[in-house]
Formats: C-alpha cells, structure tokens, sequence
C-alpha cells in the first residue's frame, strides 16, 4: 500500500538531481532495501510504471536489489545468512535462539543512469 | 552517465519528521506513534493512559484513520483536546500529515501529545513523524506469530505492549513464543503484557510512560 508514497518521494529526488545535474532522460533507476523492509517489489514496480508514464522517467528500468536477511545464532554461535524470509529462527539448527543481524535497511536510491 | 546518489526514499519525510521533532522539543512536548493492527485495541489503550495520566500531565491526541471520526470522538468525550486526521486512503501517517495539525493544539499548555496510528502492522513502521517512541500493541488473538510475519514494526518499537492477555486462554496466545521472535528482530524491545479491559498490567506501561516524559522534560530544561 505504502509503494505508491515511496515512488513519490523517490521521484521527488530524481526531479531535484535533474535540476542539479541537468539531465533530462532517465534510464536506470537502481534501489535497494533489506529482506525485512516491507516493500513489495511487484507492487513498488508497478507504483513506478504508474507515475511515471510521462516525464523524464518515462523509458527508465527500475532496478531493486534486495539485500539479504541474516541472523546470528546463539546456538551455533555464528551468522547465517537466510534463506527464507523467518528473522526468528535459525536457518541450520532451526532453534528459535537468534538476532536479526540485517535485512531491516530502509529502501534506498544507488544510483541513476542518465542523459 | 552514471550518477552516485545514495539517497534514503524517505529522506524528504524523515526531514519534515525531525523539523516537527525540533518543534514538539521547543516546546517541551513529548509525542508518541502508537501502532497496530486494525482492532487491537489502540484507542481503548488511549483512553486508559489518559484516565491514569490526565492529573499529572496536560495531553493531546492525533486521530488517525482512513475515515470517520469515531476514534476522535471517544476522546472528545474526556475532555482532551483532539484532532482527527483522515488519510483518505492512506494506510499511515506521514511527518506533513502531522505538521498539518500543529494549529489546533496550544503547544505550550501540553506535555504528551499522543498519536494514534492507521491500523497497519506493515506502512505505518516505515513513516517518522517526529516522535519521541514509537509503541506498538500486538492482541492475543492475533497470534504469536505477528513479529516473524511482520518483523519491521517490532524493529522500530521501543515498546511493545501485549494486549488482550484476559483473552490467552482462549486463543492459546504463546507468550513465550512471542517475547523470544519479537527480542530476535529487537534485542531492546520492552514488552509489556496488559488487558485493558481488566487493567491488568497497565500501571507498569503508565510507570514508563510517566518516566520516559519526566526524564525527557528533565533533560529538556538542562538543554
């Protein structure tokens, strides 16, 4: 539900370094969030396809690279990185003793690829 | 051409968020976000922190829902003042929404200002509105489950109050269970278990509440 006011503030910075860089066409837009941000990739995409059907975003790809969830075990003592999407348990042991280490980042913008 | 930006999406909210939270400190007023699920029992947890705390501190509160005023009317009843905000669709407020309302409150007759989020587990985690906590309820019947399922409200908390407790046994409520996944994702999370039905439990939320304001406004007149 949220994607549609995060497409608007990424938009929003995407104007303001067009005016800084003078750039008037966008072809990549490259984000990235944790495992655990509650961003729907599908729904972020379409979010994007949906607001930027004119202006300098019209052509661009958008790029979301989701970065890992891992925890720490207590009981095997070390990090695992995890395959799933379950921050509470321990994807070895399957032992419910573990800390989110990451994968809570918040959405970011990378990069853009432009003219 | 490739350009380096790096920039939180959030970074324009997160900006109006910490100009509202340099004006709530101005002005010496210590707000909370108080977040759940539709029904876990936000506004009834409202009213009881506002009979308890209502002697000892001035308080305001901020309505948020999609629509209607029935929220904002219950504390319109206690004679507090209140503004409702409807999102109009929106599943959360956001730092703007907030500063939106500073004209319908006396900031300097006010020590706690408490904001009542949409009922959302997921939106309302991500959105800053320059508050001091956020403090989130999770009910029994909703299951013990929650913070595996939707881990980012449970990170950002400072305070997770368990409600509802009068209904575990009927809904096979695993404390346990809950208190070790919602510590998994927030080692520093303090857990309250209360029911505000019966009031069990709620003296030691009010007992945090009124040290996290009184350690705030000591640290503010120092400042």
């Amino acid at each position: 539900m949220h994607e549609l006011s995060l497409i608007q503030s990424l938009l929003t910075i995407i104007e303001d370094n067009a005016k800084e860089h003078g750039f008037t066409k966008v072809n990549r837009v490259s984000l990235s969030c944790g495992r655990l941000s509650a961003v729907e990739p599908a729904a972020l995409e379409f979010a994007f396809n949906t607001l930027t059907q004119t202006g300098i975003c019209a052509a661009a790809q958008l790029e979301l690279e989701i970065l890992p969830l891992q925890v720490y075990c207590y009981d095997c003592n070390r990090e695992f990185t995890s395959p799933d999407s379950d921050p509470t348990i321990c994807p070895d042991c399957r032992g419910d003793q573990v800390m989110v280490t990451a994968g809570l980042q918040e959405l970011q913008l990378l990069e853009l690829d432009v003219d | 051409m490739k350009i380096n930006v790096v920039t939180n999406i959030l970074d324009a909210n997160n900006r109006i968020a910490n100009e509202n939270r340099a004006f709530f400190d101005e002005k010496k007023v210590f707000v909370i976000n108080l977040m759940s699920s539709p029904g876990a029992g936000k506004t009834t947890l409202v009213e009881k922190t506002i009979l308890a705390l209502r002697e000892r501190f001035r308080i305001a509160v901020i309505e948020g829902d999609i629509q209607d005023s029935y929220d904002a009317e219950r504390i319109d009843k206690l004679n507090i003042p209140v503004v409702q905000i409807n999102t109009g669709g929106a599943c959360h407020l956001d730092g703007n929404m907030i500063k939106e309302t500073f004209a319908g409150f006396d900031f300097d007759n006010l020590d706690l200002l408490i904001t009542e989020n949409v009922g959302n587990l997921v939106c309302p985690a991500e959105f800053k509105i320059g508050e001091n906590a956020k403090i989130m309820i999770l009910s029994t019947p909703e299951g013990a489950d929650k913070p595996a399922k939707y881990p980012l409200m449970f990170g950002e908390s400072s305070v997770l109050l368990i409600n509802k407790i009068d209904l575990a046994p009927y809904v096979d409520f695993d404390f346990e269970k809950a208190r070790q996944s919602a510590h998994a994702i927030n080692p520093e999370l303090k857990i309250f278990e209360v029911s505000c039905k019966t009031d069990n439990g709620l003296k030691q939320w009010f007992a945090w509440l009124t040290a996290a304001i009184e350690s705030f406004q000591a640290g503010r007149e120092k400042g």
